[in-house]
């Protein structure tokens, strides 16, 4: 037997670093990553195979629970698709209460995010910090929607409920608050030199390899290309609202960062302008029980990057396949070729960088039994 | 008298009132932490939390004590029982009833040094002999970090050694006393390099690469469980009380009276106020990467602290 | 900045023959069909001529006698396209096409296990997504397996 000269360092499929299992296996010569390889689908559920077997109205659970943090973003793809092919057209207020609970949930998705980075730099109290102010976030979706995680408003032909008069205030007044917080979250992280230090420089992802690698979302924007599925392909009321698509020149884990936080200012612009031109008017409309027969591909900027639902029809009342590809699989390459010639401490920084949501990510249904056998697979 | 040594060994400011100034310590360090943090700490456990410690320490006894099927076992029992016994054997040099410490002896401030070495030792060993690829990545790296910070450890802690003209830490204290000096504003840039050398040591963020939890689990620490791990958790409380009474002794005064008040309680506050500030260190910064705190001891810290020398040797601060 | 008529228009020129159909339901959603054949010609030509660089995803559908591969093609901000091919499922060939698009690896790695397409050249007989010991033949996704013959699989050992 040799004398190994490089270690294989696992990551997962429990790992702190993960807040959901994958498993990669990193070689690491001394304290360099030489070579990454992966493997997915520990949560993988059968959704997909799911679809099918039961009606849209089913199948609208069904893509919510895709993911927890960005469970918004699937229904309104879900419902997107399923009321094209049904010809349903939503009332305008439904599309701007949709936009709000969207942007909503970027503001607290990016925030989880803003933690976690600064959880895994080793900085706890910003964490700490920024995670009790989600908690307003929380607050006001519970009062809205009844859930602080999955909110279940969105639903075929509309919202589920509409929003009062109190709770716009509180969410004016909410906004207001969390806009300061979020400012000096920016000032924290543009300027406190030990995070800068484990940040700037880290995972370089230049915008070449991003269009090459088919990224998306702000790891996409970060290395500085300007695309957006709110701008590119409006969506819901995206093509009322005005905002910016914030890019960043730098590539690495702190312009990740400063995408997150800056796109958090634009959320919180977007929610007033719908506020203050919200249409008035019902909120639902009821949808057929069939949809003839085509097919739908319908995309949204979920907060991690670019969603795809693809679904198509048979003229019954089940889909005959429903596909779903979130961000988090399409960041994968650009993720493992940022990977390649850093420090094992880095590691950590640059998978949070691409704000990995594997729930999204494995979809589909292995309903098995588990060996729990595991060997060292090649890619 | 045979009584009284056993009294001032076993009880005060023997082991026993060591173990709950331990215990007192990370109370105080935790609350703290917790509150610059925006959250309680410990809450409920005695009032305020302040028997939390003692609480964890009692329940990691209780549980199961795993060993790894390819860790050596010699080593893997050893290590922890040393983890606690020597800092509780440095703890007996610091003066903490008065100008003396308990033992007292010219070069016990090397001896103090010997031990910290000994102490980064046994967490390599430590790492080493658990056998896990985190465990071993853990102790390779407070290796590492050693080998930085030891060298300017050792020239700020001689500074107020040539100062007083003696290598007794009792003997320090006691020229403080004497001159109505206190280190901390004869050679300030010895304090602030000695608070640095000291969060390295007792691997406190910014520096607690060795045990950075979100990149190798615990590290070092990994694969220990049960009685061991508590005596680890044991060994670093008293580890943090050693440091906070070295530099609380050596720039603060230590033990001293004042006025009426006995030297002991004053040893307590200025001992308490050092774990305060490393507390407050703690949660100021992010956590750097190993390759950047060789680099930055080797580049920053050693040459600040031959500058202190050179400023004493100049006759400033004296 | 070419408009859907004219996606489609081009690619039909290009291929000539086994242009299956072209139809566009929306505003910036084109569908294409083409016979297996120029599928990866077809390709290749939307990503490097016609603009289409992104890869959205790689479906795959069973469509009962015939397997689908569906290659969602992004123009950045623009048009999307969805190339289709149908092949039988007794031969269930399709070209590998990420020596064009090399994230195309991913998605057709997941079309594999779960459909069983062998997409010809990819590279990396291991699995992705299932597990090991995964029955060989056993294509989660096809009509013809049922959860409950999916909840019956005994992983193999070793």
């Amino acid at each position: 037997m040799g004398y190994a000269s490089t270690i294989k360092v696992p990551f997962g499929p429990q790992h702190p670093a993960l807040k959901e299992p994958e498993h990669f296996l990193f070689e690491v010569d001394g304290d360099t990553v030489v070579n990454v390889t992966l493997r997915i689908g520990y949560v993988h559920r059968g959704l997909e195979k799911g679809f099918e077997l039961e009606t849209y109205n089913h199948g609208l659970y069904l893509a919510e629970r895709v993911c927890g943090i960005c469970n918004i973003a699937h229904t309104v793809s879900y419902t997107q698709v399923v009321e094209e092919l049904m010809g349903v057209q939503i009332p305008p207020r439904a599309r701007y209460i949709r936009t709000i609970v969207a942007e909503l949930e970027r503001l607290q998705s990016h925030s989880l995010w803003v933690g976690i980075v600064a959880h895994e730099a080793g900085f706890d109290t910003l964490f700490m910090y920024v995670w009790r102010d989600r908690e307003a976030i929380m607050n006001l979706f519970e009062e809205l929607t009844g859930g602080r995680v999955l909110h279940a408003i969105n639903t075929l032909g509309g919202v589920r409920r509409d929003i009062t008069p109190e709770w716009e205030t509180k969410l004016r007044k909410g906004m207001d608050s969390f806009e300061e917080r979020t400012k000096d979250y920016l000032r924290i992280v543009n300027s406190e030199r030990t995070f800068l230090k484990r940040t700037s420089g880290v995972g370089l992802l230049s915008p070449q390899d991003a269009v090459k690698l088919c990224a998306v979302g702000p790891t996409l924007r970060a290395s500085g290309v300007k695309e957006d599925v709110r701008a590119d392909d409006p969506y819901i009321a995206y093509d009322e609202i005005p905002f910016n698509v914030v890019t960043s020149e730098s590539g690495d884990a702190l312009a990740r960062t400063v995408v997150r936080v800056e796109e958090m200012m634009e959320s919180i612009g977007m929610i007033r302008y719908a506020l203050d031109h919200m249409p008035s008017g019902t909120i639902k409309v009821r949808p057929p029980k069939i949809a003839p027969p085509g097919e739908v591909l319908s995309r949204a900027e979920a907060p991690r990057g670019e969603l795809i639902h693809f679904g198509r029809s048979n003229g019954s009342a089940k889909p005959e396949r429903y596909k779903i590809r979130s961000p988090t699989l399409a960041n994968i390459p650009a993720l493992c070729k940022t990977l390649i010639g850093v420090h094992v401490a880095d590691i950590p920084i640059i998978l949070a960088g691409i704000d990995p949501c594997f729930s999204c990510m494995d979809r589909m249904a292995i309903v098995d039994r588990r060996t729990g056998e595991k060997r060292e697979i090649e890619k | 008298m045979i009584v009284y040594d056993l009294f001032f060994l076993l009880v005060f400011p023997g082991i026993l009132f060591l173990l709950c100034l331990a215990f007192f310590t990370e109370w105080v360090d935790r609350k703290f932490f917790a509150r610059i943090q925006n959250r309680y700490g410990p809450l409920y456990t005695g009032p305020s939390g302040i028997l939390q410690p003692l609480a964890d320490f009692v329940k990691l006894l209780s549980k199961e004590d795993i060993v790894p099927r390819a860790a050596d076992r010699a080593l893997f029992t050893l290590v922890p029982i040393f983890y606690v016994t020597l800092p509780l054997t440095a703890l007996f040099i610091m003066p903490i009833m008065g100008e003396t410490g308990l033992i007292a002896f010219e070069g016990d401030l090397i001896f103090l040094l010997f031990v910290f070495g000994l102490m980064t030792i046994i967490i390599f060993l430590a790492g080493w002999s658990s056998m896990s690829r985190f465990s071993i990545i853990g102790g390779v790296r407070s290796a590492l970090q050693m080998l930085s910070f030891e060298i300017p450890l050792g020239i700020v802690l001689i500074g107020p050694a040539i100062a007083a003209k003696s290598l007794s830490i009792s003997g320090i204290v006691q020229w403080q006393s004497a001159n109505a000096a206190w280190g901390l504003w004869l050679q300030p840039i010895g304090f602030v390099v000695l608070l640095t050398c000291l969060l390295a040591e007792l691997e406190l963020i910014p520096f607690d690469i060795p045990e950075a939890d979100t990149e190798i689990v615990a590290g070092w620490r990994t694969e220990f469980s049960g009685r061991k791990l508590a005596m680890f958790r044991l060994g670093r409380d008293l580890e943090v009380v050693l440091c906070a009474a070295l530099a609380a002794s050596l720039f603060l005064g230590g033990a001293q009276p004042l006025w009426l008040i006995p030297p002991a309680v004053v040893f307590l506050v200025k001992t308490i106020a050092v774990v305060l500030l490393f507390s407050f260190i703690r949660s100021l910064f992010a956590r750097f990467r190993i390759d950047q705190v060789i680099a930055g001891m080797w580049k920053y810290v050693l040459p600040i602290a031959i500058v202190q020398i050179v400023l004493i040797e100049l006759g400033v601060g004296v | 900045m070419i408009s859907m008529s004219e996606v489609i228009e081009k690619l039909q020129n290009h291929l000539k023959s086994d242009f299956g159909e072209g139809r566009f339901a929306r505003d910036r959603r084109i569908f294409v069909r083409v016979g297996a054949g120029s599928i990866k010609e077809a390709f290749r030509y939307a990503v490097q001529e016609m603009g289409f660089d992104h890869l959205g995803t790689i479906t795959g559908a069973d469509l009962g006698a015939d397997l689908e591969v569906v290659y969602h093609l992004v123009e950045r901000g623009r048009n999307v396209l969805s190339l289709s091919t149908r092949v039988p499922k007794e031969k269930a060939v399709v070209p590998d096409v990420s020596d064009i698009v090399p994230s195309a690896a991913i998605y057709e790695r997941e079309v594999r296990e779960l459909l069983g397409i062998n997409f010809e050249g990819l590279q990396g007989a291991s699995l992705l997504l299932l597990p090991d010991g995964w029955p060989d033949g056993t294509y989660p996704l096809r009509k013809d397996q049922s959860f409950g013959m999916l909840k019956e699989i005994k992983l193999k050992k070793g």
